[in-house]
């Protein structure tokens, strides 16, 4: 009963938070569980042997089915649970201030249904990276699903209801599909495990028919039109699980399902293909927006389109190295700049880029947060964008080059491409880190200390994982059973 | 011993930029940068005295620091040779005299009263560039390869406040402006972008080799034999060298180095003249063994030595062209670094058709150590100037040399080593570089480095004459300036002076300890083309002083023998032209395909204002990214609001409130997922 408690904990801590009337009370239970949460994930990735699988429910029904709960740790999701983790605690600490200045607006909304609503969504991202079987991999991806829709519908900006509902349909129209392909490949295989041997024999429309589904989760171009808007309108802490956790998830599910086992040769192209227009259509849209959230929304997909391109590796080990890096690093970052862009809001209520400059002046800690974010994203050291970075590209072109010209051209696009986020960063920074100080007759309030150090933790953060990538990588090879 | 100190030499600046972070105190903060330089100094002349017999020494810090499948595992791992141990003694040298200089001019500034950000950047940029110099893998060589775009990146935009002091380009109302923040946003995307396209050539050479290691690049060699194609590993080197063509301003992506000009001085001169901008250079230096091996393999290997040659001419020519238009003064200098750094790729390019190629290789060191030293100098007094008069400008300056005697001495003798005048150091890197053109028999080189030293004499003539052009009662001095700032460019200009004495000697030192052969047979210059190269740049002084003559004082003296020589010799004629081709040589003009790259370029810098108005790329991506992102948001309003709409109407008409439509509209949905399923397992 080690892993289970990973989604079981702030189960019962939503419920307990859903009662607490205290908001002082409930944030602080939220975020001392979700750091309980990632010291306790960090003790089991030191101590215990990975990896690491636990069955829960069995059941067999007339020898027709067999079914069982499992939960588990392995390669595949350490890294991605050690990035949500880690990341959470500062999120919900944020969430505190930010939230109480957001709920002024709104009326009939508390902050401890906020706190419970996240803890149950963190709850369900755990859930989907530990799971171990399609059913469990279904309920908490509805698990997150439904949460979000209601942090968006309660809390969001703009026209939310709208927002919410464009969210609801999209995602479920994707869980749909992907539930499709899902028991498609139940009825080929005969089980509800996720097993890389029992994908032999499966027809090649199944995996096209996933991809799809997870595409519409991660947003990827073309069946984007959810992710600007659901990420622009949600409040910016829940921007900040939104778009790097729980997009990212998607490139999960089809890196846990089909991802690095399948060796089809249209499959690598299409991924490619949809990868490099995925980033084109995002640093481009990124580039032409003025509203900083719908730029870092289209950076997003723009990202989404980098994990594609790690997914269209088919050497497993490889693959899922570029993959977890790069969803670490965009984690880190991308939370880092929703956050910043937070303060923005909080502070002066303003989102368009143009209306703002010199913020280096008033809070250093933001545009500190701004230039460290787009420069790990630009994959700049001493940040750990440089490594997920170089991880993706050598995976790429080593793969490519092995294959085909084509690809080993279409690769090369790809990452020609990778010019784009240097270029928005860099917008980004020079309108509103640098400049003359603007709005110029504004009284600029004084950040408050949860703030600031939720900000610095993620900047830690994102420098250590520079620092030790072995580790991290020594320790994901390591919990490899293949 | 080794190890200890190259770990000092690299972790004192590091250490010191964290450690002034706590100390609020300028001066504090400036004695511990100051302190930590010196130290990384000493210990890279230590070195340089353990390995100038021709040793080598490897240090390996940590093994394993990103392990990739099928690849040897990237370490911190670093070489030392007589090269590397050069180049670092020099650019700790440059940094304890730039940085001793820069105490006055930051601390005076009233803008900026935190000087620690200055004192961080600068020291994390020395750090990085000892990396760069020192590291034997292209992984750690790429870590401080970046570290460097980024502090010179900050640097840059080190007046972020964009306060209209600091703005460059005008005059106002004539020319566009630009603002600190601008200009850095403009180097870095330029920089950084090239710097992308080199971590790809460095992943497909890594594949290649399968190491990370510079020495693993002789394995390309069996390759080749073995049969892999020659596109391949020539486009890997090509994308390689984009990285350097940027970071040392080379044609076609020299654009951003006028613009570096936004940050302070001590930067300009430290960064953008003579450390950052010849790390391209040095690092291709690094390379060449290999580049020369490879390319006795491979015959379409000599397309990397040719695209080194034109962009170094190209670069070279049109650079000095536009050092003789500027009328700012860091602007000419920043132009002057461009073209001089065009001889060294010529050099490194003339490398691979020469008879012994680490001959051009020592010419291209050289040259390297002669520009880092008289351009820092010049850069420095051009510090003083403008702090003392106020101005950026050349023709608002005005200074009389009887009042400003040191500061024109130094300037003089750095110009005078810029233009190449015996028995200054400048000279004998000319004819080096002359001689090593000539040796691998490019005389159309030849012809373009003569055009070259021509316009040089002329830029850097009328630079002098407009500068030191005043009247002895013009109006200036309205700022005092710290006596600590005039030591270090006088000690560079007597490093230039003294040097250039004994020049043979250190061209002989250059060419055993590179080549590392003993005995070279030494072939004589032919005295002609010498005397052709000092010709050309005596008509260069020449005509920048008939040009500028109203700027020389007491000129109605000369005025009347000029008017005369106009008249005999109907100069005028050729003033006409050179005014003519003064507005014709816009190589925006010349080169039609490069409008459109600039343009781009642009684009992306001045979207807001200039998209409309530009050329039929913008437009076509624009339209399409409109049209394409009008679709779509049409999808999301169709299938977003209308059902949203629909929906509700009909939830609305079985009597629900609003909260309770969502749910049920997700219970609904979910028990169809779910029926959907159940049948599929029941089948």
């Amino acid at each position: 009963m080690v892993v289970l408690e990973l989604v079981v904990i702030p189960m019962v801590a939503a419920v307990v938070v859903f009662s607490v009337r205290n908001d002082r009370v409930a944030s602080i239970l939220s975020t001392a569980t979700v750091g309980f949460l990632s010291i306790y994930l960090v003790l089991i990735s030191l101590f215990k042997e990975l990896p690491m699988v636990e069955n829960y429910i069995e059941v067999v029904v007339h020898g027709h089915f067999e079914y069982s709960f499992s939960l588990g740790v392995d390669g595949f999701n350490i890294v991605v649970l050690i990035t949500a983790l880690t990341l959470l605690p500062s999120i919900y600490l944020y969430s505190y201030d930010y939230m109480k200045h957001r709920i002024k607006d709104l009326e009939g909304v508390t902050l401890n249904l906020f706190y419970g609503l996240l803890l149950l969504n963190t709850s369900g991202i755990v859930g989907v990276l530990i799971s171990y079987n399609m059913i469990a991999f279904i309920i908490f991806y509805e698990l997150i699903v439904l949460t979000s829709w209601g942090l968006i519908y309660f809390y969001g900006y703009g026209n939310r209801v709208m927002v919410s509902f464009t969210y609801l349909v999209w995602s479920l129209i994707a869980s749909l599909i992907i539930v499709i392909g899902l028991s498609t490949i139940y009825v080929y295989a005969g089980t509800f495990q996720f097993n890389p041997s029992s994908l032999a024999g499966i027809p090649p429309w199944v995996y096209y028919i996933l991809l799809i589904g997870f595409a519409i989760k991660m947003g990827l171009f073309g069946v984007h039109m959810w992710l600007p808007l659901a990420h622009a309108e949600a409040p910016t802490p829940f921007s900040a699980v939104l778009s790097p956790l729980i997009v990212g998830i998607g490139g999960y599910g089809f890196l846990r399902v089909v991802g690095p086992f399948v060796d089809l040769y249209e499959l690598t192209l299409v991924l490619l293909v949809w990868g490099i227009a995925s980033i084109i259509y995002g640093g481009l849209g990124a580039l032409l927006e003025d509203d900083i959230k719908r730029i870092l929304a289209y950076s997003s997909i723009s990202h989404m389109g980098y994990l594609v391109l790690a997914l269209s590796v088919h050497d497993p080990l490889l693959s899922t190295m570029s993959f977890s890096y790069h969803y670490l690093s965009h984690a880190y970052a991308k939370a880092l700049l929703f956050l910043s862009s937070g303060v923005l809001i909080y502070a002066l209520d303003i989102r368009n880029i143009n209306m703002v400059g010199g913020i280096l002046r008033k809070y250093k800690l933001c545009g500190l947060g701004f230039m460290v974010g787009f420069l790990s994203l630009a994959g700049l050291p001493p940040f750990a964008g440089f490594i997920s970075k170089l991880l993706i590209i050598s995976s790429v072109i080593r793969t490519a080059s092995e294959a085909s010209l084509e690809l080993y051209a279409l690769s090369l696009a790809a990452l020609v491409s990778m010019v784009f986020t240097i270029a928005y960063g860099l917008r980004v920074i020079k309108n509103v880190v640098f400049g003359a100080l603007r709005p110029s007759n504004v009284e600029f309030v004084s950040l408050p200390i949860t703030m600031h150090i939720s900000l610095i933790i993620i900047i830690i953060l994102l420098v250590i994982t520079w620092f030790i990538p072995h580790l991290l990588l020594n320790l994901m090879l390591g919990a490899f059973k293949l | 011993m080794t190890n200890d100190l190259l770990i000092i030499e690299l972790m004192a600046p590091t250490i010191a930029a964290l450690v002034l972070l706590i100390f609020k105190n300028k001066s504090i903060s400036a004695f511990i940068s100051l302190i930590s330089v010196c130290l990384s100094f000493a210990a890279s002349l230590i070195l340089l005295l353990n390995v100038i017999d021709g040793g080598i020494i490897s240090i390996d810090l940590v093994n394993e620091w990103i392990v990739l499948p099928g690849l040897k595992p990237i370490g911190v791992t670093f070489t030392l040779d007589f090269l590397s141990t050069l180049v670092s003694l020099l650019v700790c040298g440059l940094a304890t005299l730039i940085l001793t200089y820069s105490i006055s001019y930051v601390n005076a500034d009233s803008d900026y009263h935190d000087t620690r950000r200055y004192w961080f950047l600068i020291l994390i940029f020395i750090a990085s560039m000892l990396v760069v110099i020192n590291s034997d893998n292209f992984i750690l060589m790429f870590v401080g390869w970046e570290g460097m775009s980024l502090s010179s990146y900050l640097l840059i935009g080190y007046y972020y406040g964009d306060e209209s002091k600091y703005w460059i380009g005008g005059p106002l109302n004539k020319a566009p402006m630009y603002k600190p923040s601008q200009c850095s946003y403009i180097t870095f995307l330029i920089v950084g972008s090239a710097d992308t396209f080199m971590l790809l050539g460095i992943v497909m050479l890594m594949v290649l080799t399968g190491s990370p290691y510079y020495e693993d690049l002789y394995v390309i060699k069996e390759l080749l034999i073995e049969g892999i194609p020659d596109w391949a590993v020539v486009l890997s080197f090509i994308l390689f060298l984009l990285g350097p063509i940027a970071k040392s301003a080379q044609f076609p992506l020299h654009l951003w180095l006028p613009y570096a000009m936004a940050g302070p001085t001590p930067v300009s001169a430290l960064l953008h003249s003579a450390t950052m901008v010849k790390a391209g250079v040095y690092i291709i230096l690094r390379l060449l063994p290999y580049l020369i091996e490879i390319s006795h393999v491979s015959s379409v290997f000599t397309l990397i030595f040719y695209l080194l040659v034109v962009s170094g001419s190209v670069s070279m020519v049109i650079a000095a062209v536009n050092a003789g238009r500027s009328i700012e003064l860091k602007r000419v200098l920043a132009y002057s670094t461009i073209s001089q750094i065009g001889y060294m790729f010529i050099l490194l390019g003339v490398a691979g058709f020469a008879e012994i190629p680490l001959v051009a290789g020592a010419a291209t060191l050289y040259h390297l150590i002669n520009h880092a030293l008289f351009k820092s100098a010049l850069f420095l007094t051009a510090g003083i100037l403008i702090h003392t008069t106020g101005t950026k400008y050349l023709n608002e300056m005005g200074l009389h040399i009887k009042e400003f005697k040191s500061v024109f001495i130094v300037t003089l003798i750095s110009s005078l080593s810029l233009i190449g005048v015996p028995p200054l150091m400048g000279f004998w890197s000319k004819e080096f570089i002359i001689e090593t053109v000539i040796g691998a028999g490019h005389y159309i080189l030849f012809l373009i480095t003569l055009l070259c030293s021509f316009l040089t004499a002329f830029y850097a003539t009328r630079m002098l004459v407009i500068v030191f052009g005043g009247q002895s009662d013009a109006h200036y001095g309205h700022h005092n300036v710290d006596r600590l700032m005039y030591y270090p460019p006088l000690i560079l200009t007597s490093a230039t002076f003294i040097a250039g004495i004994v020049g043979l000697d250190i061209k002989g030192n250059l060419l055993r300890m590179i080549t590392l052969i003993e005995e070279l047979e030494h072939k004589h210059l032919e005295p002609s083309f010498i005397v052709a190269s000092l010709a050309v740049i005596f008509a260069g002084v020449l005509l920048a002083v008939y040009v500028n003559v109203s700027y020389i004082p007491y000129s109605s003296m000369f005025d009347r023998s000029f008017v005369k020589l106009r008249k005999i010799y109907s100069l005028r004629k050729l003033l006409i032209i050179l005014k003519e081709y003064k507005n014709r040589f816009n190589y925006r003009k010349m080169f039609n395909y490069f409008i459109v790259l600039s343009r781009c370029v642009n684009w992306l810098v001045h979207r807001e204002r200039h998209y409309l108005n530009f050329g039929l790329v913008t437009v076509v991506i624009r339209n399409f990214f409109t049209t394409a992102n009008y679709l779509l948001d049409l999808t999301v309003m169709v299938i977003g609001r209308n059902s949203f709409k629909y929906l509700k109407k009909l939830f609305k008409a079985v009597g629900y409130a609003d909260m309770d439509t969502f749910l049920s509209v997700y219970v609904v949905t979910l028990s169809i997922l779910l029926t959907g399923m159940l049948i599929l397992l029941f089948r």
